[in-house]
């Protein structure tokens, strides 16, 4: 048998690449540091260009990684050291706790229904609420509860009811009421050391924080908002059932804009362009005029940068057919008004060639991505902080340590279809070098506590 | 007005580089300069687009364009630049390059493009030029009193100095005349005179007022009335020198020219003395403005109203000790240095910047450009 090949990042890209590697017969192991695996893609509410469901393409796919007896999902797992080189890794993994023995949960959120704790919840972008005993969200994968350390009263309780409650256990909610038994509340953080043939970095982006720029207020003005909040916004599964509402007076607006660029293609932030977020906001902008025919929507851009296959299609439709509007201009400050809440734009009409100032109900901001740092790979990273890849034109996977594959948004900030085409390209590399290795180990589970 | 032939781009663009636009192409054209920009709130301009005219090489818009000259380095672009172009440097550039553009006798062009050593050979030539002339008018060579125009037989001397002030003069004015012409002075105008002057003052005086406000801003501000005030006391003086040299040379004791000719050269010495001193200090907090790019014809020009606001205040007080002889040897040199500020500085250097600003806010104003509200 052929060595195994790990996977780190549960994306669609690091989900493709598992498939295919497996779909080839290597053994592999996913890696992801969340719950459940879907990354970015399963905030979103619809792709552009084809407006398509966004979880209806990647659930199935989810899926697809528990149904193949070569993929080892490590969910809630974070790689901590990584030695060796290639065909001969040695790998560290810490296993956090869930506190819920993932046999015997059902994933029936009963217990979700009785925990009194009520946490920010980060599958919303921190909208929403979620439970300290969790299920991630609905399609998660794998479906099972977990119970978050520092929010649990059990496991971690405040100072004060610690000493009201003298010794005595808090809580225990969960237990009482799980009727598989599932709660463990004595589980241990576990390392696990793996030998594998190959690694696959597929660790995908995050968003800037957006409050970083001052001049835009976002985090001071209350009806400001991040793309990723957005997209959680118009999803029917997100927070306001997707309903758009302000979140001052959680009215429907009247006039929403998209500042594009926000900490993209600016050397004070971020040099790189984000790539997707002009299609993104377009997209948006479609899904806010279906949901709100009467919306005006307009769009603050710079370039417009619909380079992939249908994508200025895309763009001339939502001019045309939805009546988006584009205005060229950067939107230097924002300010709000003190009796409604709106929003003040300042910017250049590039096409009149002077200032201007118009107001609107809802500002989403189209924040620049980062790279998930990982620190425990051997690789190189560039300017950006993006692992560096081995040859810009020939060898577009490839990090610059041998046997270290570098996909998604790790590699450069990508839309899906360019993720998943690496992904495919690095899974068929990753395998080329395992089935070359011959297995001498496959897990060692080692008693040692974190 | 005759198209230009076909220049390259690039070619303009180098010379603007070399100007001092060093961010010229690393500009995306978003406008966050003008939209940053408080004399750009109150107006219906665009700093952005002069810029794109000259990435372009549109030398014909790019001299047609008055925008450059309503600035005034209020420097909020220079933060507010998502390509770290540096506006405010690339506006600087292309005045320079649009009073080239102005000049018609190709003088502006060799003082822009020289180097500052053939800048200074010029202006060596010239003041002993002048020196020379200078010490063949004399009629007596009187050490051991005071009296100017004995020293200098200022009958003698009054019509070559007014000829050179002549000359000076209609220069100046011939290449602001075709500026006002290149800008389409006289055209499009839709405010009469009394209220555009009316509206150009107050907004000046409102957007520098406001600036005043803000200290880091304060330091440009002062630096610049200390020079102009400085240059206008000093015309005044010298015309009142010219006009009534009795009162020079019956009361040198009268304290009220005393005390002007003080303040007019401490003036001009502070003013263009201070960027000298910020760019050899060796302090880390510099003010931005004295980081800015400076041409070489702007040392120069610093250098003149530094030159003579130091032989003035050194006069004024040789003077008043009645050290005669020294009064006289830096007069000779004060002399040595106003005449090649004259000719070669007044109509073709940074001096008639000046001038161009006027020109430009008062066609802008006849044209309605100032808004008459701020934004906000
Ligand atoms: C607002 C918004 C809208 C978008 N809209 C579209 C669209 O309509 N169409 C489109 O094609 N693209 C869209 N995108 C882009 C799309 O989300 C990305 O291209 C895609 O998610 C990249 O996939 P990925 O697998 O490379 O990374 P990710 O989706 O970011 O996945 C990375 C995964 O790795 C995990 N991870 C990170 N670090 C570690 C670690 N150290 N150890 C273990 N696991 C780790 C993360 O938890 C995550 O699950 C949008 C992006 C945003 C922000
Ligand atoms: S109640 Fe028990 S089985 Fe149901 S989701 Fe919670 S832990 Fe799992
Ligand atoms: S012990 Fe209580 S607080 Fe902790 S997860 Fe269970 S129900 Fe929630
Ligand atoms: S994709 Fe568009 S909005 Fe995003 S950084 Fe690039 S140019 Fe800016
Ligand atoms: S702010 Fe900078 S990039 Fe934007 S138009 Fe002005 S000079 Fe160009």
């Amino acid at each position: 048998m052929s060595k195994p090949v790990l996977v780190i990042g549960g994306g669609i890209s690091g989900i493709q690449a598992t498939i295919d590697l497996a779909k080839h017969g290597v053994e592999v192991y996913l890696v992801e540091r969340n719950p459940s695996i879907g990354g970015k893609m399963a905030q979103l509410d619809k792709t552009f260009p084809t407006l398509d469901c966004a979880s209806c393409i990647l659930t199935p796919k989810m899926a697809e990684v528990l149904r193949y007896n070569n993929i080892k999902l490590l969910t809630y797992s974070e790689v901590q050291e990584v030695k060796g080189n290639v065909g001969d890794f040695t790998v560290k993994i810490l296993r956090k706790p869930r506190y819920v023995d993932w046999d015997k949960c059902t994933g029936c959120g009963t217990c979700t229904e009785r925990c009194p704790v009520k946490v920010p919840d980060e599958y919303n972008v921190k909208l929403g609420q979620r439970k300290a005993i969790y299920i991630e969200y609905p399609q998660a994968v794998p479906r099972k509860a977990l119970i978050d350390y520092s929010h649990c009263l059990r496991l971690n309780p405040p100072p004060d009811l610690k000493e009201k409650a003298k010794g005595k256990p808090l809580c225990g909610a969960c237990e009482k009421v799980c009727p598989t038994k599932a709660i463990d509340y004595n589980q241990q953080p576990e390392i696990i050391e793996l030998n594998v043939a190959a690694i696959i970095l597929a660790t995908g982006l995050e968003l800037y924080d957006a409050s970083n720029i001052p001049e835009y207020g976002y985090g001071k003005y209350q009806n400001v908002y991040t793309n990723l909040e957005f997209e959680r916004i118009v999803s029917s599964t997100g927070p306001t059932n997707g309903n758009i509402i302000r979140r001052s007076d959680g009215k429907p607006p009247k006039r929403i804009a998209w500042i594009q660029c926000v900490g993209s293609r600016d050397v004070r932030f971020n040099h790189y362009c984000s790539a997707f977020c002009c299609m993104a906001a377009t997209k948006q902008a479609i899904l806010a005029k279906e949901l709100l025919p009467e919306v005006d929507t307009t769009i603050y851009y710079m370039d417009m940068r619909a380079f992939g296959k249908g994508f200025y299609e895309f763009y001339k439709r939502a001019m045309t057919e939805f009546g988006v509007k584009y205005v060229r201009g950067k939107v230097v400050k924002i300010t709000e008004r003190q009796d409604n809440k709106n929003l003040l734009l300042f910017y250049e009409d590039t096409i009149h060639s002077y200032m201007k100032k118009d107001e609107f109900d809802m500002v989403v901001l189209s924040v620049a991505v980062r790279p998930n740092r990982i620190t425990a790979a051997p690789v190189k990273t560039d300017k950006g902080g993006f692992i560096q890849i081995m040859d810009p034109y020939m060898d577009t996977v490839t990090s610059t340590t041998e046997g270290i594959f570098v996909i998604g948004g790790a590699a450069e900030a990508r839309d899906i279809p360019d993720s998943v085409t690496m992904a495919s390209s690095a899974a068929i590399k990753a395998s080329t070098i395992a089935k070359k290795c011959v297995v001498e180990q496959t897990i060692i589970t080692s008693g040692e506590r974190a | 007005m005759k198209a230009t032939p076909y220049i390259s781009f690039k070619d303009i663009n180098r010379e603007i580089i070399e100007l001092g636009g060093k961010g010229i192409f690393k500009c995306y054209q978003c406008g966050a300069c003008t939209a940053t920009c408080a004399i750009a709130e109150g107006m219906f301009i665009s700093f952005r687009r002069v810029i794109k005219y000259s990435q372009l090489g549109l030398v014909d818009k790019l001299r047609r364009d008055l925008v450059p000259w309503l600035c005034n380095v209020h420097g909020d672009c220079i933060e507010a630049c998502p390509r770290n172009a540096n506006p405010c440097e690339i506006l600087a550039s292309l005045r320079r390059y649009q009073s080239v553009l102005y000049d018609w006798t190709g003088i502006s062009r060799w003082w822009y493009f020289s180097t500052l050593k053939k800048k200074l050979l010029a202006i060596i030539i010239l003041s002993g030029i002048s020196i020379l002339g200078l010490l063949s008018l004399f009629s007596t060579s009187i050490m051991n009193y005071l009296s100017m125009n004995i020293f200098v037989n200022l009958p003698n001397l009054l019509p070559i100095g007014l000829l050179i002030v002549l000359l000076s003069i209609s220069l100046l004015v011939s290449n602001g005349y075709r500026m006002y012409k290149f800008v389409g002075g006289g055209k499009e105008y839709t405010v009469r005179f009394f209220d555009a002057l009316k509206r150009v003052l107050s907004f000046w005086i409102k957007s520098e007022n406001e600036a005043m406000k803000i200290p880091d801003k304060r330091i440009r501000i002062l630096e610049h009335m200390f020079i102009l005030a400085g240059i206008i006391m000093y015309i005044f003086l010298v015309l009142l020198y010219l006009i009534y040299p009795i009162i020079y040379s019956l009361n040198p004791y009268n304290y009220v020219l005393m005390i002007g000719r003080y303040i007019a050269a401490i003036m001009l010495v502070v003013g263009a003395g201070l960027p000298f001193v910020k760019r050899v200090s060796k302090s880390q907090k510099i003010h931005w403005y004295y980081k800015l790019f400076r041409h070489s014809t702007d040392w120069v020009g610093l250098g003149f109203v530094f030159a003579i606001g130091l032989t003035g205040l050194l006069m004024n007080i040789f003077n008043d000790l009645h050290i005669y002889s020294l009064t006289y040897v830096v007069y000779v040199i004060h002399i040595g240095i106003v005449f090649p500020f004259l000719i070669l500085e007044v109509p073709f250097g940074k001096h008639n910047h000046w001038l161009y600003k006027t020109i430009a806010n008062y066609v802008s104003a006849r044209r309605g450009l100032i808004r008459g509200e701020i934004l906000e």
